[in-house]
């Protein structure tokens, strides 16, 4: 009976010591849990951070970039070739000197290097031409309908790399003029996909971007997400987005898309008509980057 | 008085042997980690620090001209290539020789590679096109 009690006490303590053990590890991996998603929170943290300062300085870039915005009228400056300089009738019509056939010779007096207004006419003119100047946050619409496609024509989006963008990214832009807007506040603008190089093996930003054409819709449901996720990504229906991404992108490929408030709101800009009309807009501009 | 003792020395023993598993593993990860985050010197600040000043000196547009010095008691090895800056500190401690970080910009400039330096200047001018220019030397 003794002995039955001694064993009966002694598996007790035996019990309670490994429960003990194991209540111990059970805090210690709770700590090193905490632990480790704190650490995964704050890297978490630290790429959002990253990946919105990379689209606030894309969009800063892309704002004062000659690519888009509005450059000065070109001057031109010097003293331009006497005619006899000109050999053929066109060229010698052109610099306003008259032209004898039969001599085939080229007589009067050329235009001054003033009368020159594009760059390529005035060096040919033997004039120097002096580049006018870049013109931050003034966008010039010649040069949006060029990288760009009018809101309109959605499925006609092609990516490119104009030198701005970053590697291993997908940047989508988007311009609105705040002037030309419905009765919906559906506002007329361009959209377009940029993208820097692409290093990384097997990832095909050119798929994701045909995937997001073709389920581009501006519809009355676009209405309703303008409200919900603002102009950059009123186009798509969110599990629309979700599938390109998903069927598109590699899963070995982690990726980050901006989508904070100071993205969502846009950069002011003035969009500049070629009639010389200057409207009120914003731009927008969504990165995702993989790596 | 037997059974109580070996509990007692299994408990010991995975105690141990966590913490041998934090303290080997895990520790120095996040002490690399941290060190390396909130270094000035370290190559991930330098190499973000780069990133940031070569893709905002495009947001100048006539021209501009960016000098950076982290630090004059460290020097870096740098490489500029696919649109991206490599950092890797020349510390005298050892595993600092790991310590490189890779960081992209989104404008063209062109390739660049030096070792050594701890002076970077980037540059950018605009005539009629948008050029940019990257430097390194030691100071």
């Amino acid at each position: 009976m003794i002995s039955e009690q001694a064993k009966n006490k002694g598996l007790v303590h035996t019990m309670m010591f490994i429960l003990k053990g194991l209540f111990a590890i059970a805090i210690i991996g709770l700590l090193y849990w905490l632990f480790i998603s704190t650490i995964l929170q704050m890297h978490v943290a630290i790429n959002e951070n990253t990946n919105e300062r990379h689209a606030i300085n894309l969009a800063n870039v892309l704002i004062s970039s000659e690519k888009l915005a509005y450059e000065g009228e070109v001057t031109c400056i010097g003293t331009s070739y006497p005619c006899n300089h000109y050999t053929t009738s066109s060229s010698c019509v052109s610099a306003n000197c008259g032209w004898i056939a039969q001599d085939q010779s080229c007589y009067g007096t050329p235009y001054t290097c003033d009368n020159y207004l594009y760059s390529s006419s005035c060096t040919d003119a033997g004039c120097t031409p002096v580049n006018g100047k870049v013109m931050r946050g003034i966008l010039d619409v010649g040069k949006l309908d060029e990288i760009f496609v009018r809101s309109g024509s959605l499925n006609l989006i092609s990516i490119k790399d104009i030198g701005i963008g970053y590697p291993n990214s997908f940047t989508l832009v988007r311009i609105i003029d705040l002037e030309k807007c419905n009765s919906f506040d559906i506002c007329d603008g361009w959209i377009g996909y940029l993208s820097g190089p692409i290093t990384l093996q097997g990832l095909s930003i050119a798929k994701f971007g045909e995937c997001l054409s073709e389920h581009a819709s501006a519809d009355v449901e676009s209405f309703f997400r303008l409200q919900l996720t603002g102009p950059a990504l009123a186009w798509w229906n969110p599990l629309d987005l979700k599938n390109c991404a998903q069927n598109n992108i590699p899963s070995s490929f982690s990726s980050i898309f901006s989508n904070s408030q100071i993205t969502s709101e846009g950069f002011p800009i003035v969009i500049k008509y070629p009639n010389g009309d200057m409207h009120l807009g914003r731009i927008y501009v969504l990165l995702g980057e993989f790596s | 008085m037997k059974a109580i003792t070996t509990s007692d020395a299994i408990g010991i023993v995975l105690g141990v042997f966590v913490l041998f598993l934090f303290f080997s593993q895990v520790f120095p990860k996040v002490y690399a980690l941290i060190t390396d985050n909130f270094s000035k010197a370290s190559g991930e600040n330098v190499a973000r620090q780069l990133s940031g000043l070569i893709t905002v000196s495009g947001a100048a547009t006539y021209k501009i001209k960016i000098d950076y010095t982290p630090t004059t008691e460290h020097t870096y090895n740098v490489l500029v290539k696919d649109r991206t800056v490599k950092v890797t500190p020349i510390f005298t401690v050892n595993y600092a020789e790991k310590a490189s970080s890779t960081q992209p910009f989104a404008v063209v400039l062109n390739d660049y590679e030096q070792e050594k330096v701890n002076h970077f200047t980037v540059e950018k001018k605009f005539d009629g096109v948008s050029t940019y220019d990257f430097g390194a030397s030691k100071e």
